[in-house]
């Protein structure tokens, strides 16, 4: 029967189902016995059984024939086990991946078996990493918290200071603006017919409300006078007034007056000052300089 | 007939793994007079009459330990085929029978098909004992069974996976992994990359074979180291 031999045939007969068939039992036997090119093929057939039956996919007639013939073999009950073994080994594999559970009793060097409600636990090194992955997991939650706990103490405590920082601020602000005079006093002496080379300056502050303004007159008559306030950008006079003069005990007249501070940008103006007796209605222009100072 | 001290003569006893919660190395020669594993009540073989079976087998002493060996391999494969559940012990009680006949004055011309032709025999009768024996509580259902795995038998198959060939370790890990119809699948392209599932079938024999006698042998390893 030399190379006549087929899968199926070789099943049958390590099934034993060929035990009663003395002839064809016979050919097979000796086909097996005499031929050693095929016993690649018959032990993969032996596998195919045994993994067909540790995977659930045998009939009844087949398993009954596993259970009561085919695994009577130590052998072949050794390999059954090793294949179960095998299959575990991937299936943890692949467990660790996917966190899953499996089940497989795991027995101990000192033959105590790991298994409590149907449920096994993996070996030492599958529970050291375990745990040892649970250990990190809590030592970085435990950093997280502690980080995340600090940075909002100091947050907090930014907060404040800024709140107390932002009061301080209104403080000094309002104390500063106590500390400054609403007032600032312009003394003009000379008009422009004198010549004069540089014009007189006129600081403005943030405080600063209004201006006193001194204007040395000369020549000038007990009448009133008019008074306006012109910048060199503006065609139409900024501020008017009609003034009369103080004069001093000898003689001398000046116009004191004060203007609003308010509108005054930096820049050069002029008060132009004509007195309202004199015919030819000509007026005299004291110029200044404005700067704005914070 | 003179036997040196470094060739194998006598019946070698396997070197068996055993099922169940331990495992047991029985390596090395058996002689005439030494203790037989379950053998108590058998007849002990003599010097003599071993070395009258390896004369019978040939006059050369390397062709009849060479033949002797063919032999033990053939029949021994041939009980464990059978679902013996003592191939080896099978393999005595034939070499017994053989011995008789040879010690009986009996002509033989071909001594392997002799023996095959006694085996079949110590086969038959094998099987006419166990059918009167009922079957034992340990075979039924084994399927449904788990398996016992140390945990240092799971540590030398990890180490023995390792040590296969990328493409071996690779062939291994997908026909093994997957689950349900990813399984089918995953086996159906396998196939195909092998040229047929009977090609995977054998491959995967070879691979699980090599896995089989590497764990073996670490584990062996572990015991010796252990003593």
């Amino acid at each position: 029967m030399s190379g006549a031999l087929n899968r199926e045939t070789v099943r049958q007969y390590l099934l034993g189902r060929l035990d009663d068939q003395e002839e064809l039992e016979n050919k097979v036997s000796d086909d097996i016995f005499l031929n050693d090119a095929s016993s690649e093929m018959i032990d993969s057939i032996e596998e195919e059984i045994i993994e067909d039956y540790a995977e659930g996919r045998l009939d009844s007639a087949d398993r009954k024939s596993v259970e009561e013939y085919f695994l009577r073999s130590p052998g072949r009950r050794e390999k059954l086990r090793f294949y179960k073994i095998l299959r575990y080994h991937f299936e943890t594999k692949e467990e660790q991946v996917t966190s899953r559970e499996y089940v497989l009793p795991v027995r101990s060097a000192d033959t105590r078996r790991f298994q409590v409600a149907g449920k096994a636990f993996p070996s030492w090194g599958a529970r050291l990493l375990l745990f040892g992955q649970a250990a990190a997991l809590l030592a970085f939650c435990i950093l997280g918290w502690t980080y995340v706990s600090g940075v909002r103490q100091k947050q907090t405590g930014f907060e404040s200071q800024l709140a107390q920082e932002k009061a301080r601020s209104a403080r000094m602000a309002t104390q500063l603006s106590q500390l400054q005079p609403p007032i600032q006093i312009l003394t003009l002496v000379s008009d422009r017919s004198r010549g004069a080379e540089q014009l007189p300056p006129l600081e403005i502050k943030p405080a600063t409300q209004r201006i006193i303004v001194e204007i040395a007159l000369t020549g000038s008559g007990p009448g009133s006078y008019s008074v306006r306030l012109e910048s060199r950008q503006a065609r139409e006079p900024i501020w008017t007034a009609k003034l009369l003069p103080l004069f001093s005990p000898s003689g001398d007249a000046r116009l004191v007056f004060d203007l609003p501070a308010k509108g005054l940008q930096a820049g050069s103006y002029s008060l132009v000052v004509s007195s309202d007796s004199s015919v030819t209605g000509g007026g005299r222009y004291y110029d200044f300089e404005v700067h704005l100072v914070n | 007939m003179s036997v040196g001290p470094s060739r194998t003569i006598g019946r070698r006893l396997h070197c068996k793994e055993t099922t169940g919660s331990s495992l047991r190395y029985i390596c090395g020669l058996y002689y005439c007079g030494l203790h037989m594993t379950q053998r108590e009540a058998k007849r002990p073989l003599t010097p003599e009459a071993f070395g009258k079976f390896l004369r019978w087998l040939s006059r050369d002493d390397a062709v009849a330990v060479e033949a002797y060996q063919s032999i033990r391999r053939k029949l021994v494969r041939y009980f464990t085929l059978k679902g013996c559940e003592d191939p080896d012990e099978l393999f005595d009680e034939t070499i017994d029978i053989v011995i008789g006949k040879i010690e009986a004055g009996e002509q033989v011309l071909r001594p392997i098909a002799y023996c095959y032709g006694v085996a079949k025999n110590v086969w038959r009768q094998d099987m006419r004992r166990l059918k009167s024996v009922s079957i034992q509580e340990d075979l039924a259902s084994p399927e449904h069974q788990e398996p016992e795995a140390s945990e240092q038998e799971l540590q030398c198959l990890e180490c023995c996976v390792n040590q296969l060939s990328p493409s071996d370790r690779d062939v291994v890990t997908r026909y093994h992994r997957s689950q349900g119809s990813e399984k089918i699948a995953t086996r159906k392209m396998l196939a195909d990359g092998f040229g047929g599932l009977n090609a995977l079938r054998v491959k995967m024999c070879r691979i699980r074979k090599d896995l089989r006698l590497c764990v073996v042998d670490c584990l062996k390893r572990s015991v010796e180291g252990n003593q």
